[in-house]
């Protein structure tokens, strides 16, 4: 590849690097906007309100208010504006969250999707996601039903997660075969991450939460005449401050077949049950800048830590995959794992990389090493700083050392110098080949041989093409182009068509064209007086000619031969007409 | 025709199988590790008459020569006229980075948007270029002939088309016009050099230029040199700090 190659190579990586790493790095920072509903469903006449909140800009407002057909819906109030501070691995991370409030009343029952609010923020445009609400006439089902909500902790460290268990059930006389979960704050929760956890496997039951999203249940043992389920739901709260969690229902009843419809098998609810689950708060505690490690990670919780080789016998140099496994409960996915290449007692090792798999109960990392001497006799413990939320304070969680043999090589050399034999970089050999091999061309034209040219040629095309317009006028114009393309017009009307009739047509025609005159100008009319330039005895025969074709097509005479035609066009075109 | 043809090839053969002597004793007299007579001897072929690429040879050599003697900066110089007959010769470009890097100089490609393009530009020799724009001249003088016989859009919309393309090629050519007249020199003493006001020695320097910086020769005095450089400073150098990079 040329320098030259490379040069502009060079220049194509480094912008589409930075087109590729752009859009990444405004990422971090994206504004996002949710809405979450007071109560998924409200009895007739209640009011509900709508949270609507936009973290990560304070310039926005919101320009569209959506307009439902049976929704009251008011003006929004707000906006509050909430700031948060946390310490991440020694930097202090801001964070701004506005929030708005809009109340609503239904004139109805029935269910209704609220589209969504359109925000104007930082010049952009974004909006809310849709909500659904139901409204009944009446909520009653406290004696049929149950729902509970329960949190594993009433009050949590920013970084730990925590797990609900929604119970619900029903009376299993009544044979309710439906269930529904109106859950606010499902998926829409302002400070918090829903972390992935498994679904139900055993007596798996599948409901639907918000009309929207489907999830398998776990059917607990029935209890006293009732059908019993559980769901769980981790979720990691990401900053301070309370996370509210607003009103939810269990909607239950009954699906049978419509017995009207005869050639659809359609079902419908015949029994609906409401029954509610209070609203609640989760208090989220900042974690202690006070004994914070300089290298904390940013893991919270319970954890442990595992670490094994692939090899414990080896060669200096050998790789060894070290697979640090880090357990239990906390933001397994959400730390930042040690890099020991920065870890003084790894100063043994050469770290070649590592690679990473999370979920929700493991991380695992597998380290890249190899040792650089025969003198490395262990893997030293991998470090991880935790905060620890039951005790409330920052520990150093370390993988056990692993002893490992490393053998000298044959001929060792040191991977500390990564070239083993060096050169010197020397210039490039003097050129020899004889001089006077090279022929020079007999005229090399000259910088002013190109001016001559670059300006000449304007010039002499100016000229020209005055010249040509002042004789014989424009030759772009429809008539003078007309005129040219005369003989190829004669040609494709006598193929087309070679009747008595058509000949003369043509002829007359091909006259009009070379004459600039009117296609009909020349019908009945002879030439001899009329065309200049021509000699008399051309247009004579022209004249005779065209006398033959009107006896052929109005009198008895002999039909004309189209090559005569054609010759006779040549002919005058060559005489000048 | 027979006659001039006899009369050329005896003005001129003398000449030219001086320099390829010249040349070729040279050539041994390097192998031998004899620089000083390599180079007195290379530099009596500069004065005969040769092909761009003849010279541009030469003056390759004349460059390794210097970098035998230890003398990088005016090794600096001989690659960098090398490089004006022969644009893309690779052993020069090689050359002139690696004694560039050995002179604690900024590589001649940085590799950045400007360096690429001063490359691509001057990728050909002007008489490369000339003949790019007559060639591109030819199709534009067929379809300005054929837009004034016949005229109409078609024409038209091909004349603008050749002359766009006419203006590509000739920017090598540009290029070359725009550059080559520039009388430029190089710094090639090892230690910064003053610049002076007045071509004397007992007085201020005025300003002072880093080894291998290129600067414009725009005046010259006997044992004196008065340059200009790229921010528009003007001052006297003693003639023995620069090298003239003037083929």
């Amino acid at each position: 590849m040329s320098e030259t190659m490379r040069g502009t190579m060079n220049l194509v990586c480094v912008w589409l690097a930075c087109a590729l790493l752009a859009p990444g790095v405004a990422a971090q920072q994206e504004p996002k906007v949710s809405a979450q509903l007071s109560t998924g469903v409200v009895r007739l006449g209640e009011e509900v309100g709508i949270t609507i909140v936009l973290e990560n800009s304070r310039n926005a407002s919101i320009v569209e208010v959506p307009q439902v057909t049976g929704l009251e819906i008011g003006k929004p109030s707000g906006p509050g504006v909430h700031e948060f501070r946390q310490y991440s691995r020694g930097r202090l991370q801001r964070s701004v969250q506005l929030t708005w409030h809009v109340g609503l009343r239904a004139a109805d029952v029935g269910e209704y999707v609220i589209p969504a609010f359109v925000l104007e923020v930082e010049g952009r445009k974004l909006s809310t996601q849709p909500l659904t609400l139901k409204v009944v006439r009446d909520i009653r089902g406290e004696d049929l039903g149950y729902l509970e909500i329960r949190t594993s902790n009433t009050r949590v460290i920013e970084g730990q997660p925590f797990t609900l268990e929604i119970r619900f059930g029903w009376d299993s006389t009544n044979r309710y075969n439906y269930g529904n979960l109106s859950l606010p704050w499902w998926d829409a929760m302002p400070g918090a991450i829903d972390i992935e956890s498994p679904e139900a496997t055993l007596n798996p039951q599948p409901f639907t939460i918000n009309d929207s999203v489907e999830i398998q249940a776990q059917e607990l043992e029935a209890t006293a005449a009732r059908r019993n389920f559980l769901i769980k739901k981790t979720i990691l709260p990401v900053r301070s401050g309370e996370l509210e969690f607003p009103t939810s229902f269990l909607e239950f009843g009954r699906y049978e077949r419509n017995r009207r419809s005869v050639l659809f098998n359609r079902t419908e609810k015949t029994e609906s049950h409401f029954v509610r689950a209070e609203p609640f708060t989760l208090e989220v505690v900042q974690l202690p800048t006070e004994g914070q490690p300089f290298d904390f990670s940013g893991a919270v919780g319970r954890l442990s830590v595992l670490a094994v080789a692939d090899t414990r016998d080896l060669v200096v140099g050998d790789s060894i995959k070290l697979t640090v496994d880090w357990m239990g409960a906390g933001n397994l996915e959400f730390f930042e794992v040690p890099d020991l290449g920065l870890v003084d007692d790894f100063a043994g090792f050469r770290v070649y990389g590592s690679t990473e798999e999370k979920s929700f109960d493991r991380r695992r990392v597998t380290y890249d090493l190899a040792p650089l001497s025969e003198e490395v006799v262990a893997i030293p413990p991998v470090p991880l700083s935790v905060f620890d939320p039951e005790r409330e304070a920052y520990e150093t969680i370390a993988s056990a050392a692993i002893p490992i043999r490393v053998r000298p090589l044959a001929q060792p050399i040191s991977l500390g110098d990564e070239d083993g034999e060096r050169f010197d970089r020397d210039i490039l050999d003097i050129h020899t080949a004889p001089l006077g091999a090279e022929t020079t061309a007999g005229i090399v034209p000259g910088d002013r041989w190109v001016l001559a040219a670059l300006l000449g040629l304007p010039v002499l095309w100016l000229g020209l093409r005055t010249g040509i317009r002042r004789r014989r006028g424009d030759p772009g114009a429809p008539l003078e182009r007309r005129r040219r393309r005369a003989r190829k017009t004669l040609a494709r009307a006598i193929q087309r068509d070679a009747s008595p009739s058509a000949l003369l047509a043509a002829f007359d025609v091909f006259l009009a064209a070379r004459t600039k005159d009117p296609d009909e100008a020349w019908m009945g009319r002879g030439l001899a007086a009329r065309v200049a330039g021509a000699s008399a005895a051309d247009l004579a025969a022209a004249d005779a000619l065209r006398e033959r074709l009107d006896r052929a097509v109005y009198g008895a005479g002999e039909p004309v031969p189209p090559a005569e035609v054609r010759s006779m066009a040549e002919q005058l075109m060559q005489g000048g007409v | 025709m027979l006659l001039t043809s006899l009369f050329l090839a005896l003005t001129t053969l003398p000449g030219g199988a001086q320099a390829g002597d010249s040349f070729e004793r040279g050539v041994e007299a390097y192998r031998h590790g004899d620089y000083a007579e390599a180079v007195a001897l290379w530099r009596t072929c500069l004065t005969a008459e040769l092909s761009g690429k003849e010279r541009a040879r030469v003056t390759y050599n004349l460059g390794n020569a210097a970098w035998r003697k230890r003398d990088s900066l005016e090794a600096v110089g001989w690659y960098t006229i090398a490089l004006q007959g022969d644009p893309r010769n690779a052993d020069v470009w090689h050359n002139l980075e690696l004694v560039r890097a050995e002179a604690e100089l900024e590589p001649a490609d940085r590799g950045d948007l400007r360096s690429t393009w001063n490359r691509l530009v001057t990728s050909l020799t002007p008489a490369e270029s000339r003949d790019l724009v007559l060639l591109a001249l030819l199709p534009l003088a067929l379809v300005l002939l054929g837009e004034a016989l016949y005229g109409g859009k078609l024409w038209r919309t091909l004349a603008l088309g050749c002359l766009a393309l006419a203006i590509l090629l000739a920017v090598p050519w540009m290029g070359h016009m725009l550059t080559d007249d520039a009388d430029t020199v190089l710094v090639v003493r090892t230690s910064p050099v003053g610049l002076r006001s007045e071509p004397r020695r007992d007085l201020e320097p005025v300003g002072q230029l880093d080894p291998g910086t290129a600067v414009e020769r725009i005046d010259a005095l006997p044992g004196w040199v008065r340059i200009e450089t790229s921010t528009g400073l003007r001052g006297w150098l003693q003639e023995g700090a620069i090298f003239s990079l003037t083929p």
